[in-house]
């Protein structure tokens, strides 16, 4: 399946040059943020730090050692982009495990229950897709911000403030995210639970959660592959959007969207402040999305392709 | 009592509780959370913020305090601003609703009209030219969220070309870029729901039985595909609310716009507890509605989907 799937991808030409781009990305921005941990902590291995300060230089769009530019702190933004990256990528991926943790159990448990149960949890998935989560995820962002900073001022772990903050944000996102992927996966494990293998293995006495393992899952990992890019985007949009409003990411940390509101509050004198993070950020969002659609089409040829 | 008609009350009745958990959960959420809508002002003395937590009823058992704001939700009482004690939170939502409600309505305007355009002009030839453009364009768009979107275009025409104000809501001029970059993303979305959709019903058979017996091929378009392939995007109409409601945070804050929005923000850094249960419930309450004018939507246009 997989093999004939890969074949099927790599005709897609379009999906297949976003997967070399994102592949691309990530390692730019995984080896600028490493080269920055080794910089802040053993002084070599990347020119700059992301809060490394230059008030001299200023803002500037191009000078030499600095090829996109410093921001108004003087600060190099490919570095800083870079590190961006690193954080928005990696709030993307471990929100997505959430997402995916979340959403297949609760799926699977549902549709394979059954009955009144599979009725109630499903209502219950209903409801909180009725209701404005992204409001939810900012108000657990900010408001647990404070005791989660005070609790770690008491164990003298205030250097780890930022680093929980991003936790915070990316739970918050997994804990709103995984409707989706419960509807989606509870509809198919229905689908596959009638099928003459579960009913073969259910004959010869499996256990339930046997069978949801060993059984379902592997039928189910195309959809959730699937399910699972696609939902990338959409958590590092809302990682943005919420830095972007200045409740996420901290200073001097910083990612996508933090970069792009101090960009857009230059513009009018730096515009390359605005424009370069805009670019990365938008890039990296259309190669997600095209990469998501490039395995729909490989993995599931029957899908809807409308949406 | 007809069937549709029963539906339509008996998910309505279905609001009311939905409603009580929002109001409980943002009211646990944000009570549990030590600290208060005072702890920041450095001016007060330990005494003077202690005087206010008494004097707001803040110092009270979780339970009573929750007792008594449910007494006052009930008497349409959303209560009052901690840090600025002349305005309630009733008055300040009838104050700034409606400029939000206003930006959401034209960027409604702008999902619907540019979407179902966009998406009738590709599905009209598929694999054409102008299928492929049109949907590059939505797919562009989709990837321009915006707080992208928003800051460009108010560096190109605000700044640069000067053809509109770079802020304020007081003219029409200035609706036009705000209520553009809200409801583009959807456009977008909507446009690609629309397509394919219509791609789906076009292979049906009573499509081919309209093209037969004469009718134009506009007409067969209009009114036999477009119309059954309408269902998928009024389904999605009901998120396209939420998300511009949520995404009128950011469009708010980019062209200054004095709506809900920003309020929300800073009411959830200051504390505000009573500001944010009210904007909470304010936006659930629009969505639910939302949600069940959709389903009623949809279940007139197609009663079988009533069924499961």
């Amino acid at each position: 399946m997989w093999g004939d799937a890969w074949r099927r991808f790599c005709r897609h030409k379009v999906a297949l040059a976003s997967l070399i781009f994102l592949a691309l990305m990530a390692l730019m921005c995984v080896t600028g943020a490493v080269g920055v941990v080794l910089k802040m902590s053993f002084g070599f291995g990347w020119p700059y730090s992301h809060e490394e300060q230059n008030l001299a230089l200023g803002a500037k769009l191009f000078t030499s050692g600095h090829w996109l530019g410093t921001d108004l702190l003087g600060r190099d933004l490919l570095t800083r982009l870079l590190v961006g990256g690193c954080v928005s990528l990696t709030v993307g991926f471990l929100a997505t495990s959430m997402v995916v943790f979340i959403g297949v159990t609760y799926g699977m448990v549902a549709g394979y229950a059954g009955g009144r149960v599979d009725r109630f949890m499903m209502r219950i998935v209903d409801i909180l897709y009725a209701l404005p989560f992204t409001i939810f995820i900012i108000m657990l962002v900010v408001l647990l911000d404070k005791p989660v900073q005070n609790k770690l001022a008491e164990y003298h772990l205030g250097n780890w403030g930022p680093f929980c903050k991003l936790c915070l944000l990316f739970l918050a996102i997994g804990a709103f995210e995984w409707l989706n992927m419960a509807r989606v996966v509870r509809a198919r494990t229905l689908e596959l639970k009638s099928l003459a293998f579960v009913e073969a293995a259910r004959a010869l006495g499996r256990r339930p959660w046997r069978i949801l393992w060993h059984h379902l899952l592997p039928n189910l990992a195309g959809i959730i592959v699937i399910y699972a890019t696609l939902s990338v985007p959409a958590v590092i949009l809302l990682e943005s959007f919420i830095s972007f409003l200045g409740l996420g990411v901290q200073p001097p940390l910083t990612s996508w969207g933090d970069l792009i509101n101090q960009g857009a509050s230059n513009m009018e004198l730096y515009p390359w402040l605005l424009i370069y993070p805009s670019v990365f950020f938008s890039l990296t969002l259309f190669a997600l999305n095209f990469v998501g659609d490039g395995l729909r089409d490989a993995l599931d040829p029957r899908a809807d392709k409308a949406a | 009592m007809p069937p549709l008609l029963r539906r339509a009350l008996v998910r309505l009745l279905e609001i009311i509780p939905v409603l009580w958990v929002v109001i409980t959960i943002t009211f646990l959420m944000a009570r549990w959370v030590p600290g208060g809508p005072f702890q920041n002002e450095r001016q007060l003395s330990p005494e003077a913020q202690k005087h206010n937590m008494e004097y707001y009823g803040l110092d009270k058992p979780l339970l009573e305090q929750y007792k008594i704001y449910l007494s006052n939700f009930l008497h349409g009482n959303l209560g009052v601003l901690y840090r600025h004690p002349d305005w309630t939170v009733n008055e300040l939502l009838a104050k700034k609703a409606p400029v939000s409600a206003e930006l959401g309505l034209w960027a409604t305007l702008v999902a619907l009209v540019a979407g179902l355009g966009a998406g009738i002009i590709s599905a009209s030839r598929p694999r054409s030219k102008r299928d492929y453009g049109t949907m590059g364009v939505a797919m562009v768009a989709i990837c321009l969220p915006s707080f992208v979107l928003g800051p460009i275009l108010l560096l190109v025409f605000g700044l640069k070309l000067q053809w509109v104000n770079v802020m304020g809501w007081n003219t029409m001029g200035d609706r036009v870029l705000p209520s553009l970059v809200l409801g583009l993303y959807y456009a977008a979305y909507i446009a690609r729901l629309t397509r394919g959709s219509m791609l789906e019903v076009r292979t049906q058979d009573f499509t081919r039985t309209a093209q037969a017996k004469g009718c134009s091929s506009s007409r067969v378009l209009v009114v036999h595909v477009l119309r059954n392939a309408l269902g998928p995007v009024i389904a999605y109409l009901a998120p396209t609310i939420a998300g511009l409601v949520t995404g009128s945070f950011v469009v708010e804050s980019i062209f200054q716009i004095p709506g809900i929005g920003r309020m929300f923000v800073e009411a959830a850094l200051n504390q505000e507890y009573q500001l944010l249960i009210g904007v909470t419930v304010l936006f659930s309450a629009i969505l639910l509605l939302c949600n069940w004018l959709a389903d009623l939507v949809i279940t007139a246009l197609n009663p079988k989907a009533a069924v499961d």
